[in-house]
């Protein structure tokens, strides 16, 4: 091991830390409209880095992940209206029925590979929609239909999950990701992370060193859908609305993936960087051009996917976090030595 | 009651084989490529627009629109292939093999070109209005009358053409016998001496010119609009996973079924509750016999 | 001497093709035995049967003596069956260690014993660049080693080993052998598929030739060498006619 690489615990992450400060500091200081962009970022983010958990470390593609999403935002909404169950605690009710929901789809699903798969998850979150569209009652519970679910402004309540200004949104968000954050690090660095990457790899070979395949798929499942039923439930509070057209819709579910994808799959931070990558850019475009373009930020999301797939196959983030890399020792200039081990990984 | 169903019935055969009609393509691409192409609506959207051009500007009927429309869409086909799907195949024969990038270009393409469509025409409803969407033929069914366009006619008709005429395509010809040598094993093939590459990029084209014609007979009769490509996209996929990935009598039996599900369900439940069963169809389907019906087997 | 995995009448088909035939036969603990025959004998199909990849069409398979014939190939590597593949399959984004730590997590939660494990795996097996990427060990033998290795990180008592040496030089295939004599000196019984006869009769202690699915020939490397089935199989029918 090199030891002169821990000489300093700033190296190579000033950029990093930088960026954290940034999402941390700087939304105090903007306008409501800025506010909400960077709210965006971090929900979208927080979302991709959800649906990585369990996509991006077994490498399956899920297109229909707005499904749980929606799941996390009825559910807690609905022991709000009819429950009077505050969201704080119907939002741990919500992840755990989401996560058992996940493990009772994902068991049949996890059969399936490659484009099979990817179908099958476009084929669940479509049939939710209708469904959820077309019955105004489930189980006597009352969903109304395509209408959705409408929460009442009451005011600012830390009880209801409801505040005045958009900066204690954001600051519950940042809580969020944060968790989520050091979730997935925590399961990249232990045994199921190594296992997950591994069926990736080769599932054969995974099940012949006695990896159970569907077990660990199923845990990386829940744990995934756990996490992104309480984006679900910011979304209802925030947006003091759920419909079902928007939530479970199949654009929803291609948007989560496409950030993660485009950010960098499998990786810890990556989802998120492509958040604070494409968030921005389609806030922007569609608050310029959307009303004349319809579409706009989409058209950008799909070219970017291409773009991303045929020259950075492994996401932005390696690119990204190389390239800050490079300007920091150009800037602080670090000697040379230390800038060929981080380069290429301790030899 | 039972007439009631028996018309339902023959609605849903119509639809359905205007399903089969797009979804043949796609199963061609697949079966020859292994690609699963997730831009087929868009490209299926993109040629309705090129005929609803057609119509407006030149006064062209999509019947006849087709001799040109289906050439532009061919060689569409062949650069998808050549541009960004052979640049992936080379990577792949590296070191790691990563199935999902394929799957990923072609959503992203998909996405591309449907949301380029919805900024250039808004999400307005188009419709082409030709002789054959406003004549009809009618029919008594015991106390009810059948009535239908003629353009629904012939986009069920469509679908047996476009099938054997790509079933011709691939099991009589010079070409053909490339396509299947390169469907079967590629690097085989390659020490053959056929051109895989090229043979893929003509399959794929092949693929889209499929969709090409059956654009023509749907713009006939349905609406023109960027979003009508999401919406039969999504059902090419089902219906081609029900009848089998690859298998071209596959696409038309799929379709026809999932046309029969919707219509005939339809007549039970609500109309966009029937869909759902085609969905659940699908999923039954899928976790019983992944290879579909008429699919040759084969790990999934 | 006791056996640790027996197989009793067992026949698997493909479809129309019979791919073993009614092999019976019985590796006793802590022996190093060989399976040789020619392409398409049925070598592999008996490894992946033996690992429960696929079950046989009839027949039983013991393990320990309990019965796997049924049993999920991870339950085997729980059991203490590791396997190496013919084409090899490394976890191409991990490092050689972190393959290696796969393998150890088995038999352990805790990330930093794992790469204890796997480092002296590392060390013991003697290979190349330990942190490269997987992926990127270009050499067959390197290749080779990382499935030994990792099979081993299981802590296995029986280790299959299908076609380690295949592909390699003269030295190399010296050092693997060495290698394989180690590892059975720790306790490991092994059972060993390979093609070049030198090596494996100097290396093995049983010897079983299969020939088109079924047990042509079993025993010691000099019965083996000196049966005319043997010779016939591997050298053609007409051998003897012709001298």
């Amino acid at each position: 091991m090199n030891t002169t690489e821990r000489t300093n615990f700033f190296q190579g992450k000033i950029f990093a830390i930088l960026g954290v400060l940034i999402l941390l500091v700087v939304p105090n200081f903007v306008s409501t409209n800025v506010q909400i962009v960077f709210i965006l970022i971090l929900f979208y983010g927080l979302c991709a880095s959800c649906w990585n958990i369990v996509c991006g470390f077994v490498g399956e593609l899920s297109l229909g992940h707005a499904v749980f999403l929606g799941f996390g935002a009825y559910i807690s909404t609905l022991l709000l209206m009819d429950g009077s169950l505050s969201p704080w605690v119907g939002m741990f009710i919500a992840a755990i029925i989401t996560a058992a929901f996940g493990v009772i789809v994902g068991l049949p699903c996890f059969r399936l590979h490659g484009p099979y798969f990817a179908l099958t998850t476009i084929a669940l979150g479509e049939l939710i929609r209708i469904f959820v569209e077309n019955n105004e009652k489930v189980f006597g519970i009352n969903i109304r239909g395509a209408m959705g679910l409408v929460l009442k402004q009451t005011g600012n309540q830390f009880i209801a999950f409801e505040f005045a200004n958009k900066i204690t949104y954001y600051y519950v968000l940042v809580a969020f990701v944060a968790v989520t954050i050091l979730v997935t690090w925590l399961i990249k660095n232990s045994k199921l992370g190594y296992y997950l990457t591994a069926i990736k790899s080769d599932p054969d070979a995974a099940e012949s060193l006695g990896i159970k395949l569907t077990k660990y798929k199923l845990i990386a499942m829940a744990i995934s859908c756990f996490m992104i039923s309480f984006a679900g439930t910011f979304y209802a509070q925030y947006f003091r609305y759920v419909g079902p057209t928007r939530i479970f819709s199949h654009d929803m579910s291609v948007q989560i993936a496409l950030i993660a994808l485009v950010g960098g799959q499998g990786t810890v931070f990556g989802p998120l960087l492509g958040a604070c990558l494409l968030v921005p850019i389609t806030e922007f475009l569609s608050e310029e051009f959307g009303g004349t373009m319809p579409g706009l930020h989409l058209f950008i999301y799909g070219i970017m996917m291409v773009l991303v797939v045929l020259y950075m196959p492994q996401g932005i983030y390696k690119n990204v976090t190389g390239f800050f890399k490079k300007l920091e020792y150009k800037i602080f200039g670090w000697d040379k030595a230390n800038r060929k081990s981080i380069g290429k990984g301790v030899k | 009651m039972l007439d009631s169903v028996l018309l339902a019935f023959i609605y849903g055969i119509l639809q359905g084989g205007a399903y089969g009609a797009i979804a043949l393509g796609l199963s061609v691409i697949f079966g020859v490529t292994r690609v699963t192409n997730f831009a087929h609506g868009a490209m299926l959207m993109l040629s309705t627009f090129l005929y609803y051009e057609l119509y407006t500007r030149f006064g062209i009927d999509p019947y006849l629109g087709l001799l040109i429309v289906t050439p532009i869409l061919y060689f569409l086909g062949m650069a998808t292939q050549k541009r960004l799907i052979t640049p992936l195949l080379k990577k792949e024969r590296g070191t790691t093999q990563d199935p999902a990038s394929l799957l990923l270009i072609t959503l992203g393409l998909g996405y591309a070109i449907n949301n380029l469509f919805m900024m250039i025409y808004g999400s307005d409803y188009k419709t082409i209005p030709t002789a054959a969407s406003k004549s009809y033929l009618t029919i008594e069914v015991g106390d009810f009358l059948f009535t239908t366009q003629w353009a629904r006619i012939i986009a069920f008709f469509a679908a047996f053409v476009i099938g054997i005429t790509l079933w011709f395509i691939i099991n009589k010809t010079e070409l053909g016998k490339r396509i299947r040598a390169v469907s079967q094993n590629r690097d085989a093939a390659a020490i053959c001496g056929v051109d895989v590459y090229k043979t893929y990029a003509i399959a794929f084209g092949l693929g889209i010119a499929a969709v090409a014609v059956a654009g023509a007979c749907l713009s006939e009769y349905y609406f023109v609009q960027p979003q009508v490509g999401t919406l039969f996209g999504t059902k090419s996929f089902l219906i081609v996973v029900l009848g089998g990935l690859g298998s071209i009598p596959g696409a038309i039996l799929g379709g026809l079924i999932f046309g029969v599900v919707e219509s005939v369900g339809a007549q039970f439940i609500t109309s966009s509750a029937s869909s759902m069963l085609t969905f659940i169809l699908f999923m039954i389907m899928l976790f019983l016999k992944p290879s579909g019906l008429l699919g040759k087997g084969g790990k999934v | 001497m006791e056996e640790i995995i027996r197989l009793e009448n067992v026949t698997k088909k493909f479809g129309g093709l019979t791919a073993v035939d009614n092999f019976s036969g019985a590796v006793e603990t802590g022996s190093i035995v060989g399976l040789i025959g020619p392409n398409g004998a049925g070598k592999t199909t008996l490894f992946n049967m033996m690992s429960c990849t696929y079950p046989p069409t009839s027949g039983k398979i013991f393990y320990k003596g309990m019965d796997v014939t049924k049993a999920r190939t991870d339950s085997m590597a729980i059991r203490g069956l590791a396997r190496t593949f013919q084409v090899t399959k490394p976890f191409g984004d991990m490092t050689v260690v972190e393959n290696f730590m796969v393998g150890a997590f088995l038999h352990t939660r805790d990330r930093a014993v794992a790469r204890k494990q796997a480092e002296e795996i590392y060390e013991y097996i003697g290979m190349g660049c330990g942190e490269c990427k997987a992926a990127n060990e270009t050499t067959t033998v390197d290749r080779k080693k990382l499935e030994i290795g990792r099979a081993l990180a299981t802590k296995p008592e029986l280790l299959l080993l299908d076609e380690v040496m295949a592909g390699c030089n003269p030295q190399e295939k010296l050092e693997l052998v060495e290698t394989c004599r180690k590892i059975q000196k720790s306790g490991v019984t092994l059972l060993v598929i390979e093609h070049d006869i030198k090596t494996i009769m100097s290396l093995c202690e049983k010897i079983i030739i299969l020939h088109r699915g079924a047990k042509l020939v079993e025993g010691t490397p000099s019965e083996v060498a000196n049966d005319p089935r043997a010779i016939s199989a591997y050298l053609g029918e007409d051998y003897h006619a012709g001298c």
